[in-house]
């Protein structure tokens, strides 16, 4: 019966469909991730990419010059969800940000009002005596700002803090404001080779993109499952038939868990064949090093596998308890929520976070730190999908004795006993 | 007088000819259609009730050309192998839906929609949801919705599977009365449904139809080719594998065999039988070439309906 | 009389057909606001929300269009009655779009009283997109005969038009939001025309055969 049932999965529009996005999304999006390169020392110190440290000493004077920019132009840019949004401050708490710019600059409300030769930083397109447009970076012009001496760093983040608050948070001055935008630092030759040593001898090349690997895959593993497996539940409420023969044998519980034992097994052949295909593109890019071939799989298998388990259990779960329709939505709807609103790429992994994410050869350290979150997340959400098939099971059982309908469920869907 | 005429229609699925140059007429009354599953009963019936094309051939339902799907809709009522209908409207609104595709005007299908659902015993069920009726309501249903825009002609679909001997008596019934003023289809690979409703008579198989004819006449073709024998239980294997079985009546130790030959088997005691409508059936079947022998559906269905 | 036929034949897909999707539809705009906001922005910032999450809208009440008789049984009842099949489908395009016309509507007009600087231009563009979006989810689940599989299309539509961007040109959702000329929703309109044209023309074909 395992085998029918997986035979019935792979024979399905949905997962020729899966099959197709599970190696578009590989092929489009790892396959063609760049290399580590290995650094060589040079004059210029942006050579080596940026890495992201809290220096106090530059990173006060560009934030508090960043505040007073947005603060003139009027409006600030902030990213609450993760997405873009333009805020415009009410007078009142207008009011409160200038008293905190007071405290960052000593600058006074009627200083920073008078301003009149105000730029903001920015690009313009400039058109010159040909017609030729082109872009220029514009330099900001603000009041010269000089920080108070007796300003401390702790005082500096609290009143960031205040400010980022009556902005209505996700602005550039929060907690994760100043560390995102403004703690970016190129790295030293030191620093790139000892990234460089990491990736390459410590994690033997595969340890990093190990996590590239399920980054992207995740993305797509966390909902695809859904679609093959709703389909394949409401197809076999369609022919009923072949349950009514199963059900003389078998419990409701058996068939179910086999069922999902199928889809969840046809649905990671594909996964697998992309882990072998990315160890070979991976170990091609080095040929000249020792590969641990087993850091993609070992890794995917614990990153991946409860997206599969998860998307197909309630694919199951909320097909049988109402419709197809709505197993879409919610899952899709849950899908949507988690990777519109990462805001955060690298290395901070919830532990409710349906797709886990990072986007990120290096940040070993940022992962490393929320490995034990990490975990969690996973064995949480392998459990919650057993939770769901077995819920799934009991509703099947009520169906099958006739004693339930399902949840806004049509007739149409329904089986009965008599119609062989 | 109503009558469909049918003339050497082909109609294929890719390469698959699901029907082989059918030629029939159609009278007024009961009309059997039988055959084994997948004989092609269903593609005919599909393609009476202008759901299917055919590729070649004609076919005029009650003089209108089959290619006017509007018309023939208009005076054809169909019942689906398995009825099925949104399952959250009651009897009543799934009907009133029903009728309004059909072009029924308002006053015209609340005064039909009482009327059936008296005819088919449905009136108290009339606020019951589609999805909780029973399998014998659920066809009643289905009859009910069939004949709400009065056709002239009823084509059902295999109407009598999965029903209970007592349903699917009064099932039969149901459909005879309706029968009197009208040309009803039935299709069907229960041999005990034809017996009992309907005179005129086709036998389908593999797309062609094999014989038409009365349900005498058919019965009639299998006179001296049915034989009964009583035979100790031990030889049941031996006959089986030699002969086709029709019918078996275990009296202990020993066993009354019906068997369906040419000419009379060659065995102890054998004497010639009336061939009733199955045998009659499975003569014809296998007179005309077919494989009854390990064929488990033919003998599941046929022989064991009775 | 005619008429009241007619209206039963709306009146009974309004309520059995139509509720549960419309009702999908509206959670996904009063989820807009909890994913993105929609106060203060400027033009083409609040083309963002309509085109990145309310066009779902579009393809929840449009791809179940042919859902209702998925089931072959039921399908062919329905056939067999005298009104057009196609036509009773039809019927329901007509009414989804509508009612997302309402949903895309509502939404830019909150967005008007949000203070952002919205047009009649978002409102037609985001229509257009939801049409576009829908439209495939339509066309994929009449060709497929599976529900789920429009669904999945339309996420895989999503995807592809997120990745190649205005290499989609007028069958690009984003269009607005990344500042693609307008006259490129007049394309996006055509091209959901179309492909809805060719999810009835392919239920057409499959169901005649």
């Amino acid at each position: 019966m395992f085998f029918k049932e997986c035979k019935k999965a792979v024979f399905s529009i949905t997962f020729l469909l899966y099959v197709f996005v599970v190696f578009a999304m590989y092929t489009s999006q790892f396959d063609s991730d760049t290399s580590v390169p290995e650094p060589a020392p040079s004059a210029s110190s942006e050579d080596y990419g940026y890495t992201d440290k809290l220096i106090p000493e530059t990173l006060m004077p560009n934030a508090i010059n960043g505040l007073v920019d947005e603060y003139l132009s009027g409006d600030f840019i902030t990213y609450p969800m993760g997405f873009y949004k333009r805020v415009v401050l009410t007078e009142k708490k207008k009011t409160a940000l200038t008293e905190i710019i007071t405290e960052l600059t000593g600058l006074t409300a009627e200083e920073l009002d008078g301003f009149d030769d105000y730029v903001p930083e920015g690009f313009g397109y400039v058109t010159d005596e040909n017609g030729e447009i082109s872009i220029t970076h514009q330099e900001r012009v603000i009041p010269e700002i000089t920080i108070p001496e007796s300003l401390t760093y702790e005082r500096f983040r609290e009143l960031m803090n205040e400010a980022d608050k009556i902005i209505g948070g996700g602005s550039y001055y929060g907690e994760r404001g100043i560390s995102r935008y403004y703690s970016r630092v190129p790295k030293t030759y030191e620093d790139a080779l000892a990234d460089y040593n990491h990736i390459i001898y410590d994690e033997k090349v595969t340890g990093a993109y190990a996590r590239l690997f399920c980054d992207y895959a995740g993305i797509d593993l966390a909902v695809m499952p859904v679609f093959v497996a709703a389909a394949l539940v409401s197809l076999d409420r369609k022919s009923r038939m072949s349950d009514l023969i199963y059900s003389r044998k078998i419990s409701s519980l058996r068939l179910v868990f086999t069922r999902f034992a199928a889809l969840v097994t046809v649905m990671l052949i594909p996964a697998a064949v992309t882990v072998v295909m990315a160890n070979i593109s991976v170990s091609s890019r080095y040929p000249n090093f020792t590969v641990d071939l087993l850091a993609i799989p070992k890794l995917a298998a614990v990153w991946l596998i409860p997206n599969v388990l998860l998307a197909a259990a309630m694919g199951m779960f909320v097909t049988e308890l109402s419709s197809p329709i709505l197993a879409v939505f919610v899952q899709g709807a849950w899908w949507m929520k988690s990777v519109m609103s990462a805001d955060n790429l690298t290395g901070e992994i919830a532990p409710f976070t349906l797709v886990c994410r990072h986007n990120s050869l290096y940040k070993y350290e940022a992962f490393e730190n929320t490995l034990p979150q990490f975990i969690f997340n996973r064995t949480f959400f392998t459990v919650l999908s057993l939770v769901l098939v077995g819920l799934t099971a009991v509703i099947y059982e009520l169906k099958r004795r006739g004693i339930w309908n399902g949840l806004f469920s049509s007739g149409k869907n329904s089986f009965r006993k008599s119609s062989v | 007088m109503d009558v469909i005429e049918i003339q050497n229609v082909n109609k294929f699925y890719g390469k698959k000819q699901a029907l082989k140059n059918i030629s029939l007429t159609i009278n007024q009354g009961m009309f059997g259609l039988l055959g084994r599953n997948g004989a092609g009963k269903t593609t005919l019936m599909k393609t009476l009730a202008a759901l299917h094309k055919k590729r070649d051939g004609s076919i005029t339902v009650c003089g209108i050309p089959i290619e006017n799907a509007k018309a023939i809709r208009s005076v054809t009522g169909y019942l689906p192998q398995d009825f099925a209908m949104y399952g959250g409207m009651s009897i009543y609104e799934a009907l009133d839906y029903l009728g309004a595709l059909s072009g029924m005007p308002k006053n015209l299908r609340k005064e039909r929609i009482e009327t059936l659902l008296k005819r088919v015993n449905l009136s108290e069920h009339k606020h019951v949801k589609v999805k909780a009726l029973s399998g014998g309501m659920n066809r009643r249903m289905g009859i009910a919705q069939a004949l709400l825009h009065d056709p002239k002609v009823l084509i059902v679909d295999e109407p009598t599977a999965g029903l209970d001997p007592e349903e699917r008596i009064r099932f039969r019934n149901l459909l005879c009365e309706v029968a009197e003023d009208r040309i009803v289809i039935l299709s069907t690979h229960i041999v005990g449904d034809i017996e009992a409703a309907c005179e005129d008579i086709a036998i389908m198989n593999d797309g062609e139809i094999l014989w038409k004819g009365t349900v005498s006449e058919l019965i009639k073709n299998a006179e001296g080719k049915v034989f009964s024998v009583r035979v100790q239980r031990k030889f049941l294997p031996q006959i089986k594998s030699g002969y086709i079985v029709t019918g078996m009546l275990m009296q202990g130790d020993y066993t009354t065999v019906r068997i369906v030959s040419d000419t009379a088997p060659d065995i102890e005691n054998i004497f010639p039988a009336e061939p009733n409508c199955e045998d009659a059936y499975i003569w014809c079947l296998h007179s005309h070439g077919c494989d009854v022998y390990g064929s488990e559906d033919v003998y599941g269905s046929a022989g064991g309906e009775s | 009389m005619d008429f009241s036929r007619r209206a039963k034949i709306v009146s009974v897909n309004l309520r059995y057909n139509f509720l549960p999707h419309f009702a999908i539809a509206c959670v996904i705009a009063l989820a807009v606001p909890t994913i993105f906001s929609i106060s203060s922005l400027t033009e083409r910032g609040a083309a963002q929300p309509l085109e990145y999450l309310l066009s779902f809208a579009g393809a929840f009440l449009f791809t179940p269009v042919f859902y209702p008789e998925q089931n072959k049984n039921v399908r062919d009842l329905i056939r067999s009655k005298r009104t057009g099949y196609l036509s009773v489908c039809f019927v329901r395009v007509v009414y989804s779009a509508i009612a997302l016309a309402v949903v895309v509507g509502a939404m830019v007009l909150a967005m008007k009283l949000c203070e952002s600087a919205v047009t009649l231009r978002h409102f037609a563009g985001g229509y257009a997109s939801a049409l576009l979006l829908g439209s495939v989810g339509l066309f994929f689940a009449g060709a497929s005969g599976n529900v789920t599989a429009g669904y999945m299309a339309t996420v895989i539509y999503y995807l592809a038009s997120y990745a190649m961007k205005d290499k989609l040109g007028a069958a690009c959702i984003f269009s607005m939001t990344l500042g693609m000329d307008f006259s490129y929703k007049y394309g996006s309109l055509a091209v959901a025309a179309l492909v809805t044209a060719a999810g009835f023309f392919s239920v057409h074909i499959k169901s005649g055969r």
